[in-house]
């Protein structure tokens, strides 16, 4: 095999063991990498109603076959497993060092069981593996933590680490590296923590073997060129993903107040304008020159990475109009390996709850002060509140009753990201039924879908654009594992991909076959949630969150403004026909069989009946 | 009258964050697209995905190109955005 290294490493704490293994040739040729590799791992190894918090549960660390080339933003590797938060597919994207290191170690991916007695962190060298005490690391921050590892192995080894949050497993703890990229939101960081797995530590000394490696090299070149030459180029260095704010503040989908609104009268204050005028320094993942990483110094003089995500969940979400102030929660949440959009939703959904006289804790909205104080209990889960909220909002809002469930901003147990859809079905949508509950990266269609100018409406085309973005973001992209921004930002073209592929692995794959690949994946991951909840599973675990349709906006120049259930049936009706999928959003036996997961799927009709 | 403008993204580059604009009595979203276009050097049009805002409002649900401008409005451009 060329460009994939045809191996994993297989790790059992419990047993304390380590080996590299060759996988089947047809897990590379059905499902590429990354995502594909994950599902298909847990599919297939993973009991159903394994404990996300037991030593049973799997966490895949996995790359693709362009992942660590010379090729635009190839260093990234997805995180995954059975996720605490959701009880479904679980997993994230990190663009780290650590992609690069896992592919020079001549490994594709990672796949770790078990327990390990005490605190432990897994060091990988080459094709030599071995889980080391860390004890002295266990309790540290994640950015001292990771300093300490660097420090000992060598300043370009790759480290994914939790933070405290982790090891308290809290339901949203994320992998995090290198200071601010962060990867899992369901939960892989808490996932580590129940492993007693601090940090997994690559060195490796080889690029894989590509097929062409000339024209590797070649193509590489002209797409970095191609790349600084795109119109947008300009402008996104400028901003990175913060020109978001003002964008949304303009189209009434900043997310304000717990999602109750879409304006915030502060936005100017934390816009990208605003951060434009602050950024000291910036930093992106290996291989790649876009660059998205803008640093602020915070309020309190230390350096935080900003993204939209982050300061809109810390900021307009809970009423904090000041981007220094925000940059701490963010570097806060980071130093503490949380998860910021899940984060500050949760925020959200506390100081809403404490107004409403159901949590009794002293943070009002704007409230920096109260909010830091707050993360910082969630992190540590101390005290009523902080225990309770590191459930997550759809776990809290069960337990604490009185209504509350109707404010908490979730799908399938995953806090929504940073777009308010009181007027965004197409959003709604794609929050509705993105692959590990409610997240934007998988079908971004909100800009399209304004820009359409048919915003209000509940037309099908919404379904297929929502499809055709799942297809490329959520499958071809986190297959590969490289990232989308060339793509969606600056107009990188799709088809620069297959000839990626092409010249690393010498396999010949059309795009259409690649957005197939995202077709197979989302099925199986479905099947993967259907079989988790069994005859618990409905078409109602694809709904957008109720305030958007019962609590229309009362600000800006939407106000009144709110979704439609009969619009949202039907374009939800829409998506699982266009997909082929039944009226319970389960793949029928016919797509299964288009898609090639036959085999797979075989056991799933012990669960449920298949049409 | 006048109209203030507001451009964001790429376009702020070549127009500046904020217009006050002096335009002719029957100005229209396109005659004022045009004005800027000259501006800055480059046309701006609708299908490369830019919204148009009037007072909140995206174009297509007022006259499109041909919505008149009034004493006081606020125009939006803004690119067609894909991040986060």
């Amino acid at each position: 095999m060329k460009g994939w290294s045809g191996r994993l490493l297989r790790v059992d704490l419990s047993k304390e063991k380590c080996i590299v293994e060759e996988y089947p040739a047809d897990l590379a040729t059905r499902f590429v990498g990354g995502r594909g590799f994950a599902v298909k791992l847990l599919w297939d190894e993973l009991p159903p109603g394994t404990d996300p918090l037991g030593p049973e549960n799997l966490l895949v660390i996995a790359a693709g076959p362009l992942t660590g080339y010379a090729i635009p933003s190839s260093g990234k590797l997805v995180v995954a497993s059975k996720s605490p938060l959701t009880g479904g597919y679980g997993d994230g994207n990190v663009g780290t060092r650590a992609a690069v290191q896992l592919r020079r170690c001549g490994l594709d991916a990672v796949v770790i069981r078990g327990r390990a007695e005490k605190p432990s962190y897994l060091l990988v060298e080459g094709d030599r593996a071995e889980i080391r005490d860390a004890g002295d690391l266990w309790g540290v921050d994640a950015f001292k933590a990771e300093d300490r590892l660097l420090e000992e192995h060598g300043r370009d080894t790759g480290v994914l680490l939790i933070g405290p949050s982790g090891e308290n497993q809290v339901r949203f703890a994320t992998v995090v590296s290198q200071r601010g990229r962060a990867g899992g939101r369901p939960g892989m960081g808490a996932v580590m923590g129940s492993k007693n797995l601090k940090a997994v530590v690559f060195k490796g000394d080889k690029e894989p073997e590509a097929a062409d490696p000339k024209r590797l090299r070649e193509l590489g070149r002209e797409a970095y060129r191609v790349i600084t030459e795109k119109e947008n180029y300009g402008f996104w260095r400028r901003q990175g993903t913060m020109a978001t704010i003002e964008w949304c503040q303009e189209n009434s989908t900043l997310p304000t107040y717990n999602f109750r609104e879409g304006v915030f009268d502060e936005a100017d204050a934390i816009s990208g304008s605003t951060m434009e005028r602050m950024v000291i320094k910036q930093r992106g993942c290996p291989n790649c020159n876009m660059i998205c990483g803008n640093i602020i110094q915070d309020h309190e003089g230390l350096e935080s990475e900003l993204d939209y995500e982050n300061v809109a969940m810390l900021g307009s979400n809970i009423g904090i109009g000041d981007l220094k102030k925000v940059a701490v929660l963010n570097r806060v949440c980071d130093e503490l390996g949380l998860d910021t959009i899940s984060a500050g939703n949760t925020l959200g959904f506390a100081i809403e709850a404490a107004e409403k006289g159901l949590l009794d804790i002293d943070v009002a909205w704007g409230d920096y002060e109260g909010a830091k104080r707050l993360l910082i209990d969630i992190a540590y889960r101390r005290g009523d509140a902080g225990r309770l909220l590191s459930l997550g909002v759809r776990e809290a809002a069960e337990r604490l009753g009185g209504g509350a469930s109707d404010f908490a901003i979730h799908v399938k147990g995953l806090e929504c990201s940073a777009y308010d859809c009181h007027l965004c079905p197409g959003m709604a949508l794609s929050f509705g039924t993105s692959p590990i509950g409610a997240h934007h990266k998988d079908a971004w269609v909100i800009s399209w879908e304004i820009s359409s100018g048919r915003r209000a409406e509940y037309i099908p085309e919404k379904a297929d654009k929502v499809i055709e973005f799942q297809r490329i973001r959520g499958g071809m992209f986190e297959c590969l594992v490289t990232c989308r921004f060339p793509w969606i930002e600056l107009g990188f073209e799709l088809d620069w991909y297959p000839r990626f592929l092409e010249a690393a692995t010498g396999v010949s794959m059309s795009l259409d076959e690649l957005l197939t690949l995202g077709d197979r994946v989302y099925a199986l991951i479905r099947a993967f949630w259907v079989r988790e909840y069994g005859g618990e599973w409905s078409r109602r675990m694809d709904y957008p969150p109720r305030r958007w349709f019962e609590e229309p906006l009362t600000k800006g120049p939407l106000k009144g403004a709110h979704l439609e259930l009969e619009g949202y049936d039907k374009l939800l009706q829409a998506y699982y026909d266009k997909r082929g999928w039944d009226e319970r959003g389960i793949p029928t036996r016919e797509t299964f069989r288009r898609l090639g997961l036959e085999s797979e799927v075989r056991q799933l009709e012990r669960f449920v009946e298949l049409h | 009258m006048r109209v203030k403008v507001l451009v964001f993204g790429e376009l702020s580059i070549h127009l500046g964050w904020s217009l006050d604009l002096e335009l002719e009595e029957a100005a229209t979203i396109r005659s004022l697209l045009k004005l800027l276009s000259d501006r800055a050097g480059k046309s701006i049009k609708m299908d490369d995905g830019v919204t148009v805002l009037v007072n909140g409002s995206n174009i297509s649900l007022l006259k499109g190109l041909e919505t008149e401008l009034r004493d006081g409005d606020l125009v939006v451009l803004l690119p067609p955005l894909s991040g986060g």
